[in-house]
């Protein structure tokens, strides 16, 4: 039996339409990145984590907020810097002088949508709790395990590897992350209408914007997203390319098993978007690149190239 | 109809399942052997016959390895098995159609039916890992060697169907004993579908309706093999023949019937004599009533006549009247059949055959030749192993080109002369190694020692040709002979024929020339006319015939040219025999038949030292000439090539045409075909149409020159590719394109998003090749930029990652 048929909600119009304004709200936030969007709301629906590099003032917090304002969750930041230690993230227990008791104060991985500027310019131990929290979607302070929020979504933030005081992310880190996007500068007339808002915007009254979600329903539509249809000839093809990766002469660390399974996750969210309830060979090769380029162990600086040879490589299934 | 192993004695039964595999293609391969056996019928060597089966089960261990690998990758349905073993089954057919087109040769009927059953025997071989394979391949062998071990008597293939019975044998108890320890369990059996059961019996009802109303014509019937030749009707395929065939089966593979072969018993039989042929062509000769001069022989005198004239008739020594009746020739006896050979000629046509050589000429009647006083004496000489009778040749002029033989198969000749070319060098008839079978019978003619030939007998000739360019540079002296051969009338008739011989060689040079310019003339001058005949009191029928009416039929020709010739002083005479026609010429039994309107007559005139030189004074009928060399024969097929080409120029350029265009358009042609194929091709459901209309259109990205990469999801390639402003066009593709992800890659239970049949109807329609074509530039720039990960959604294109900014 399909896991199409157990799920009532298909398609409806309402589905789309919440989609189309999701989309709508992030990309007035961020101009001229529908792309960079999309991709962002395919990493929400496949519940994986982003982590996004870029230079500093490219629209990385406002992409997160306005994220977090339309999911109606909250919204915490942390800016990571060599001295920031893991209970600045987790949260700290701390002795109640009236109760006399130790109480947890709960640190900013307690809330929807986390923004981690800077992880790479965190210590390695910092990282590494942040990272924990990320794949168990828990934190354990002091031997009590607090559970995170269902929706937990991370967008890690990291400046480009020359620069100075950085500890890079190791393989096995950055494999937690589900896709790696870098936002860049906008065109020419995205800067000028940017600015043109940002004088409108000053005039008007500030407003707070409505939440479009209801909650509970983004976990809802992530375990739809999760059990979308792939068919085995496209599931072959996946098991291919992972195999093709690994033996790609110029990719020294292929494909894991965990991230074959977020790839395939993250097709069925780009086909989620797409209004599709089935996954194809193109849904595969467009998240290939954010997903691959952030766990693939590459020799050359050109990563682009050597993925779009993987997938020329490997021959599509043409008529399953 | 599927057979499965007891699981429990799953080993048991694959060991089983082997042995009888190998029984099956051991079975196989002796029926097969036996059908080629058979089939070469003591023609083909041992050698011939390994490679022949080899051939077919390295065929067969090929197929099995196929099949093999086509099972460990999709598992064939029974349908396509039966389609398989089918197709295999047809290909003799085909086969023959090809060779029957591209040369002369052709398969009987039976032999093309037991091959088309061979194959089906070794196609089935290739699946006897499987039992019902296994089964069939017995069964048909079985049929296969009985029927073929019936079409040949050879000793040994007796032999090897006493082995192939054990071998069966064998096979049958295995397989009962199989049954009965009950390894083999059927787990489905598939019930004979409702058509067959209709089909079967309106199929015999047919046949048996058939057979009446088809009655005799029903040929497959009445000979005892369907191809036998006999019972009054013939197949041109046939290969032996039952009873009376209507054309002698050609001699050129192993006859057991009818046909002239070297080892013929030496049979009597009744066919018509030579001067019998003559009368039926040319009709009888008339009696000129002289019974009012009739003068009284003494006694001692008359018995002699009838003796004489009882001798000349035995020995086919009778004057030649060029005095015959009017009227239509009469039809022999036997004349029921649509032709009859009198003999057959292997080797280079035209050929004049001679049988009786005239010289004396009163007016009316030519008089045989006697033989001369001392003829040359016969001897035999072995020639390749073969006894060949030979004479002395007087040292002659170099005016002949190389011997050649002819060989003559000779059916009904009832004579003892040796049907021979003008320039005879020799005779061959196998087994005759005694000169003192031959005589001469006239000078150059000669003849065997008995009443006539032997029934279906051959013989070889060796004879030289008259080569004319040497006779030309020789200068032969055209004198001398014997004064008969000069003999000429003194009557006012001859002299009028004098008259006009000189006149027509006036101002030409003697000798050759001359020759020539009579003949020339003659061929010219006067008409053929076979019906044509002198008035009845005609008293000189060479002057009737030059002078007067300037028609006649060949020997008239003959008669006047030696005439013509006398009168002015050349020794000639008038020769008749057979003209063996090209044009009769068949190419499948390589022979030329000579029938008995091939009977002729012309002349040879001398040309000193005892060389006689032909001569055709008859229009229509010509010497044969020196072989050519091979220069000339380059050159010949050079100008008849160039000829067929002028001949057929407008056809030929029409075709080279529409060839070249065929070609330049193959891409359109093939589309158009596939395109027609796409829309009369039926289908289940309609995921089939999308992914048939979805394959067409890939071919046809193909054909436009812009295949799809294999790392490349074709809806993508073609959203890709086909990039256009037009919104119907656009809206077709789009459309067509969500069709094709959900036909591919959607799960079964899914339903389409439009209405299937309507969208591929209009992306076939809209998006043709014509169009794609126009894509081929703008697609070739954009793929060299590599934008495999760009892409659009929702009607934007969109460049995904944004090149980094320069540091």
């Amino acid at each position: 039996m399909s896991p199409v048929l157990e799920t009532p909600v298909i398609h409806s119009t309402s589905h789309s339409a919440l989609i189309e304004r999701l989309r709508e709200r992030l990309n007035a936030a961020l101009r001229g990145k529908a792309d960079v969007v999309q991709f962002v709301l395919t990493c929400l629906f496949a519940r994986g984590h982003l982590l996004l590099e870029d230079r500093p003032g490219l629209g990385k917090t406002t992409l997160a907020k306005a994220l977090a304002e339309s999911l109606g969750g909250r919204f915490a930041r942390v800016q990571c810097t060599p001295d920031l230690l893991p209970s600045d993230i987790t949260g700290f227990n701390i002795f109640n002088q009236k109760t006399h008791e130790f109480e947890f104060r709960t640190g900013p991985v307690f809330s929807e949508i986390l923004l981690a500027d800077e992880i790479n310019r965190a210590t390695p131990r910092t990282q590494s709790a942040l990272l924990e929290a990320m794949a168990e979607r828990q934190v354990t302070v002091d031997a009590t395990r607090y559970p995170l929020a269902e929706e937990f979504f991370v967008i890690a933030t990291q400046n480009p590897h020359e620069q100075h005081g950085t500890y890079p992310l190791p393989e096995a880190q950055l494999d937690r992350f589900a896709m790696k996007l870098s936002i860049g500068y906008p065109d020419r007339d995205d800067e000028r209408a940017m600015l043109t808002d940002a004088v409108q915007t000053a005039r008007q009254s500030s407003h707070q914007l409505q939440p479009l979600l209801q909650p509970g329903q983004l976990a809802a539509l992530q375990q739809h997203v999760a059990s979308l249809a792939v068919v085995p000839s496209v599931q072959d093809y996946l098991v291919r390319l992972a195999e093709s990766s690994r033996q790609h002469p110029e990719i020294a660390l292929g494909l894991s098993p965990r991230g074959l399974l977020t790839w395939q996750r993250l097709a069925q969210a780009w086909a989620f978007l797409d209004g599709r309830d089935f996954v194809t060979p193109s849904d595969v090769q467009d998240v290939a690149y954010p997903v691959l380029s952030v766990r693939l162990a590459i020799d050359r600086d050109v990563p682009r190239s050597v993925i779009a040879d993987l997938l020329a490589r490997v021959e599509v299934p043409v008529l399953a | 109809m599927s057979v499965k192993a007891a699981t429990t004695k799953g080993n048991n039964h694959g060991q089983a399942n082997m042995a009888s595999m190998r029984l099956a293609w051991l079975l196989a391969f002796l029926a097969t052997l036996i059908l080629e056996i058979a089939m070469g019928d003591g023609e083909r060597s041992t050698l011939e016959l390994a490679a022949i089966v080899s051939f077919e089960f390295g065929m067969v261990v090929a197929g099995t390895v196929f099949v093999r690998w086509w099972e460990r990758r999709a598992q064939p349905s029974s349908n396509q098995r039966v389609m398989a073993i089918f197709v295999l089954a047809t290909v003799p057919f085909l086969l023959e159609l090809v060779i029957r087109g591209l040369t002369f040769t052709m398969l009987p009927l039976e032999l093309l039916l037991l091959s088309h059953f061979r194959n089906v025997v070794l196609a089935s071989a290739v699946w006897s890992h499987r039992p019902d394979g296994q089964r069939i391949t017995c069964a048909l062998s079985m049929f296969l060697a009985i029927f073929a071990s019936a079409l040949s008597t050879q000793l040994w293939l007796q032999g090897l169907v006493v082995v192939f019975a054990v071998v069966g044998v064998w096979w049958l108890i295995g397989s009962y004993w199989e049954r009965l320890q009950g390894q083999l369990t059927a787990t489905s059996q598939t019930p004979m579908s409702r058509s067959w059961l209709i089909t079967l019996p309106v199929c015999l009802v047919l046949l048996l309706l058939a057979l009446p109303v088809a009655g005799t014509q029903t040929r497959v019937l009445s000979g005892f093999l369907p191809s036998s030749g006999g019972s009054e009707w013939y197949s041109e395929a046939a290969r032996s023949g039952v009873g009376d065939g209507d054309q002698l089966v050609a001699g050129t593979e192993n006859i057991q019937s009818f046909a002239p072969i070297e080892d013929a018993p030496f049979l009597s039989s009744h066919e018509p004599s030579l001067y019998d042929l003559f009368d039926e062509s040319y009709n009888e000769a008339i009696q000129p009533r002289k019974s009012d001069r009739a003068i009284a022989l003494p006694p001692q005198q008359r018995p002699q006549t009838p003796e004489r004239e009882l001798a000349a008739s035995r020995q086919a020594d009778k004057q030649f009247s060029t005095l015959r009746k009017l009227g239509n020739p009469r039809q022999s006896e036997v004349g029921d059949r649509d032709s009859e050979a009198i003999l057959y000629v292997k080797g280079r046509t035209p050929l004049h055959l001679k049988l009786e050589v005239f010289d004396r000429y009163d007016g009316l009647d030519w008089f045989p030749e006697d033989v001369p006083d001392h003829p040359p004496a016969l001897t035999m000489q072995s020639l390749h192993g073969r006894p060949w009778v030979r004479w002395s040749i007087a040292q002659s002029t170099d005016i002949y080109s190389q011997p050649e033989s002819h060989a003559l198969k000779i059916i009904r000749l009832d004579s003892n002369r040796v049907p021979a070319p003008t320039q005879l060098l020799g005779v061959h008839i196998d087994q005759i190694d005694q000169a003192d079978f031959y005589r001469w019978a006239q000078p150059g003619v000669l003849r065997l020692d008995r009443d006539k030939f032997p029934s279906l007998l051959t013989m070889h000739v060796q004879s030289r040709v008259v080569d004319e360019r040497r006779v030309t540079q020789a200068s032969t002296i055209f004198s001398g002979g014997r004064p008969n051969y000069r003999f000429y009338g003194d009557d006012a008739e001859s002299a009028r024929v004098q008259t006009l011989a000189e006149e027509w060689t006036a101002g030409v040079p003697a000798g050759w020339p001359q020759i020539q310019a009579i003949i020339a003339r003659l061929r010219q001058e006067c008409q053929l006319d076979p019906l044509a005949r002198p008035p009845e009191d005609c008293q000189h029928t060479v002057a009737e015939f030059l002078l007067e009416s300037r028609r006649g039929p060949d020997y008239q020709f003959a008669s006047a040219a030696v005439q013509l010739l006398r009168s002015l002083g050349y020794s000639a005479r008038f020769v008749s025999g057979f003209y063996v026609r090209p044009t009769r010429y068949d190419p499948r039994s390589q022979h030329t038949p000579v029938l008995k309107d091939d009977v002729h007559v012309w002349l040879e005139v001398y040309a000193g030292a005892g060389d006689w030189i032909p001569l055709e004074p008859t229009p229509g009928y010509e010497l044969l000439t020196p072989p050519p060399t091979f220069t000339e024969q380059l050159q010949a097929v050079w100008w008849s090539c160039l000829a067929f080409i002028w001949d057929q120029l407008v056809l030929l350029s029409l075709t080279v045409f529409a060839l070249a265009t065929a070609i330049w358009q193959r891409h359109v042609l093939i589309d158009a075909m596939a395109t027609l194929a796409w829309r009369w091709g039926t289908v289940r459901e309609e995921r089939d149409r999308v992914r048939r209309t979805l394959k067409l259109l890939l071919s046809r990205c193909r054909r436009a020159g812009v295949p799809c990469p294999p790392g490349m999801p074709p809806t993508r390639w073609l959203s890709d590719t086909c990039q256009t402003t037009d919104t119907v066009e656009q809206a077709a593709l789009l459309d067509f394109l969500r069709l094709a992800d959900w036909a591919s890659y959607a799960p079964p239970s899914t339903p389409p998003v439009k209405h299937a049949p309507v969208v591929c109807a209009d992306l076939i329609r809209v998006w043709s090749l014509r169009r794609l074509r126009g894509l081929q530039r703008t697609v070739h720039a954009r793929t060299t930029s590599r934008s495999s990960l760009s892409h659009g959604f929702h009607g934007i294109s969109l460049p995904l990652f944004p090149k980094k900014s320069p540091a």
